[in-house]
C-alpha cells in the first residue's frame, strides 16, 4: 500500500513537471490573445495544461526560456532576433501583434513632422523595436539616426513620460497604449505611427524553444490552434478584449485601451511572413544590435502555423 | 608565499574551475559562458575604443557620487554623534530613506535633475551617503569621553577637541565606511545608469542584457569587481599610511602572533 502511495506521488510529480506548459507574456496590448486564452480558459478545451504567466520584461522571459522554465513567450521581434543570433534555441512560430508604436510629441510641441526632429532629442529603449523603428522612420525621412537626433536610452516606457512632459526631451518613440492614453489625456500628441514607413510592420511574436518544438509538436499545435481562435476573438470582441486586458493590465482605462485596439492604431495577428523577419533582422544587422543576420530557417519554424491554416 | 600572491592563486583557480565547468558543459555554456571567452569580448571592446570609455564615464559617477557623499556624510555623522538628542529627530527620516533600492530613485531622479549625469550622480549618492552616516554616527558616539575631557583640561577648546580628539578617535572606523561606502557606490552604478545616459559600464551592461550578450553582462561585472577592488586597496593604502600610529595597537597583530605568546 506504501509502494503504491510512493509509486502516485512520483507519477503525480513526474505528470505535474512535464505536462504544464509555462508560457511567459507581458502586460502590452497586442498580447491580449494570451489573456483571452486564459480567461476563457482555451488551454484547458484543448486538454491542456497551460499557465500564461505575466513578466515584468522580455529578457526575464528570454532567461527563463534559456533556462527551459518556460516552454514558450511572446515578446517583440527584435528580442526574439537578438536572442537567436546569441545561440538562445528558440524559433518563433506565428505572430501576435503588429504596429501599434509610433512618436510621441508633446500636445503644443513645434514638431510637426518627423523632419522637425532634426537636432531633437528622442526618447527610446535601446535595441527594442521602438528604437529600430524610429531609426527606420528617420533614414526614410532622409536624416542620419546617429547624427541628426540625439537618442535618450531608458528602461522602461513610463520613465520616458516624465521628461517628455517636463520638455527634458523632445520626443519618445513609445508604443500603445501610452500612445492613446497621452493623446486622450490631452497632453500627447502622436506625431506619426511608425505604420506609415512599414505597413503592419511585425511587433511582438510567439517563441517556442527548440526542446518544446522537438519533444512536443502536438501540444504546439494545440496552442497555436488556440492562439489563432484567440486573435480572431480580438479582433471580433474588442469591447470585452478590452475589459479583459484592463483585468490583465492594472491601471489602464478600458476607454483608452477600447481605443487603442482600433485597427488604425495596431493590429493584433497571427499570420508571420519569413520576408518581414529577415528585414528586421537586416535592419537590426545595419543599427549594430545583432553581429550577424540569422538564416531564416533558424529563426523561424511555421510549420506548425501553416498546418492548421491549411486545415 | 606572499599574502597578494596568495589572493591571486585563489583567484586563478576560480577562473580555472568556471573554464571547465563551461568547456566541458557541466553548466550550459549559453548560461554561464567561459571566462576566455569574456576576456577575448573584452579585448574586442578594448581595441573598438569602447570599453575605456564606458570604463571612464563610470569611473567620473562613482567618484563623484562617492566623494559628494563623504562631504555629507562626514560632518553630518559626526555632529549626530555628537549630539544624540538631534540625531533622535532625524533616526526616523534616515530609517525612513536608507532602505531605499537605488533604482526607485529613478523618476525622481529624472524629474529633479533631468537626464544624464546629474541624475546618475544624485542616485550614486542617495544610494551611499545613508549609510555612511550612520556607521561615522555610530563611531562617534562610541569614543570614550574621557578622551575628550584630558584634551579640554589641557587646555583645548570644544573646537580642538572635535578637530584634534573626536575625528582622530573615529579615523579607523571612518576608512571602514569609505570601503563599506564605495563597495555601495559601485553597487549602484547599474541602478544610475538606467537615467538616459550615453555610456557607462552599467549602460553597457543593461545594453548587453537586452541583446543577451552573456558575455558582456560577465565583462561588465568583472570590471565593476576589479576598479572596486582597485580603489579599495587605494584607500587601504592610504589607511595604513594615514593611520601609523595604530600599529603595535591593534588586536589582530595579537592573534596573528598567538604562536609567540
Amino acid at each position: 500500500m506504501r509502494k503504491m502511495f510512493v509509486l502516485f506521488l512520483v507519477v503525480g510529480w513526474v505528470n505535474l513537471g512535464f505536462s504544464q506548459i509555462l508560457i511567459g507574456v507581458r502586460t502590452a496590448t497586442d498580447h491580449s490573445p494570451f489573456y483571452v486564452a486564459d480567461k476563457y480558459g482555451l488551454y484547458e478545451k484543448e486538454g491542456l495544461k497551460v499557465e500564461v504567466r505575466l513578466v515584468p520584461s522580455n529578457t526575464e522571459i528570454v532567461e527563463a526560456l534559456k533556462r527551459r522554465d518556460f516552454q514558450m513567450g511572446a515578446f517583440p521581434i527584435p528580442v526574439a532576433i537578438a536572442a537567436i543570433s546569441e545561440g538562445v534555441p528558440i524559433k518563433i512560430v506565428a505572430m501576435t501583434g503588429r504596429g501599434g508604436d509610433g512618436i510621441l510629441v508633446l500636445k503644443d510641441s513645434e514638431i510637426k513632422t518627423v523632419k522637425d526632429l532634426k537636432g531633437k532629442r528622442i526618447a527610446t529603449i535601446r535595441a527594442s523595436i521602438l528604437d529600430i523603428m524610429a531609426r527606420y522612420a528617420l533614414e526614410k525621412e532622409g536624416l542620419i539616426p546617429e547624427g541628426d537626433v540625439k537618442f535618450l536610452y531608458f528602461m522602461k516606457l513610463g520613465d520616458m513620460i516624465g521628461p517628455l512632459k517636463t520638455k527634458q526631451l523632445e520626443a519618445s518613440s513609445n508604443t500603445e497604449p501610452f500612445l492613446t492614453e497621452a493623446e486622450l489625456s490631452g497632453w500627447g500628441r502622436i506625431l506619426v505611427y511608425y505604420d506609415n514607413y512599414w505597413k503592419d510592420h511585425p511587433c511582438c511574436v510567439v517563441v517556442a524553444h527548440q526542446d518544446f518544438i522537438n519533444s512536443q509538436p502536438q501540444n504546439l499545435k494545440k496552442i497555436l490552434k488556440v492562439h489563432v481562435k484567440s486573435v480572431e476573438y480580438v479582433n471580433t470582441n474588442k469591447e470585452d478584449t478590452a475589459k479583459i486586458i484592463c483585468e490583465y493590465m492594472k491601471g489602464f482605462d478600458p476607454g483608452i485601451v477600447l481605443e487603442s485596439l482600433s485597427s488604425r492604431r495596431m493590429k493584433v495577428d497571427y499570420q508571420v511572413a519569413p520576408e518581414e523577419v529577415l528585414k528586421m533582422a537586416q535592419l537590426m544587422k545595419r543599427y549594430q544590435m545583432i553581429h550577424e543576420v540569422p538564416p531564416v530557417g533558424k529563426m523561424l519554424d511555421l510549420s506548425f502555423l501553416k498546418g492548421l491554416i491549411q486545415r | 608565499m606572499n599574502r597578494p600572491l596568495n589572493g591571486l592563486l585563489v583567484v586563478l583557480v576560480f577562473l580555472g574551475v568556471w573554464e571547465f565547468i563551461s568547456r566541458v558543459k557541466i553548466i550550459d555554456p549559453l548560461l554561464l559562458p567561459p571566462p576566455s571567452s569574456v576576456f577575448v569580448r573584452g579585448w574586442v571592446l578594448f581595441l573598438k575604443g569602447d570599453l575605456l570609455s564606458h570604463v571612464g564615464a563610470s569611473l567620473f559617477r562613482v567618484l563623484l557620487g562617492f566623494v559628494l557623499a563623504i562631504v555629507f556624510s562626514l560632518p553630518l555623522g559626526v555632529f549626530l554623534g555628537l549630539y544624540p538628542k538631534v540625531a533622535q529627530f532625524l533616526d526616523p527620516l534616515i530609517q525612513l530613506f536608507r532602505p531605499l533600492a537605488p533604482p526607485a530613485w529613478i523618476p525622481l531622479a529624472i524629474l529633479w535633475f533631468g537626464i544624464g549625469d546629474k541624475a546618475a550622480i544624485f542616485i550614486i549618492f542617495i544610494g551611499t551617503v545613508f549609510s555612511m552616516v550612520l556607521g561615522i554616527m555610530g563611531a562617534t558616539r562610541r569614543i570614550n569621553k574621557d578622551l575628550v575631557k584630558a584634551g579640554l583640561t589641557l587646555g583645548a577648546d570644544w573646537r580642538k577637541a572635535v578637530f584634534y580628539i573626536v575625528i582622530p578617535s573615529i579615523a579607523p572606523f571612518v576608512f571602514t565606511q569609505l570601503r563599506i561606502g564605495l563597495a555601495l557606490s559601485w553597487m549602484c552604478v547599474v541602478a544610475s545608469e538606467m537615467v538616459a545616459v550615453e555610456r557607462g559600464i552599467g549602460f553597457m551592461m543593461i545594453e548587453a542584457r537586452n541583446l543577451f550578450r552573456t558575455q558582456d553582462v560577465l565583462l561588465g561585472m568583472a570590471i565593476v569587481g576589479a576598479l572596486g577592488y582597485g580603489i579599495d586597496l587605494m584607500i587601504r593604502h592610504i589607511e595604513h599610511r594615514t593611520l601609523r600610529w595604530t600599529k603595535g595597537l591593534m588586536v589582530h597583530e595579537l592573534f596573528e602572533s598567538h604562536r609567540t605568546l
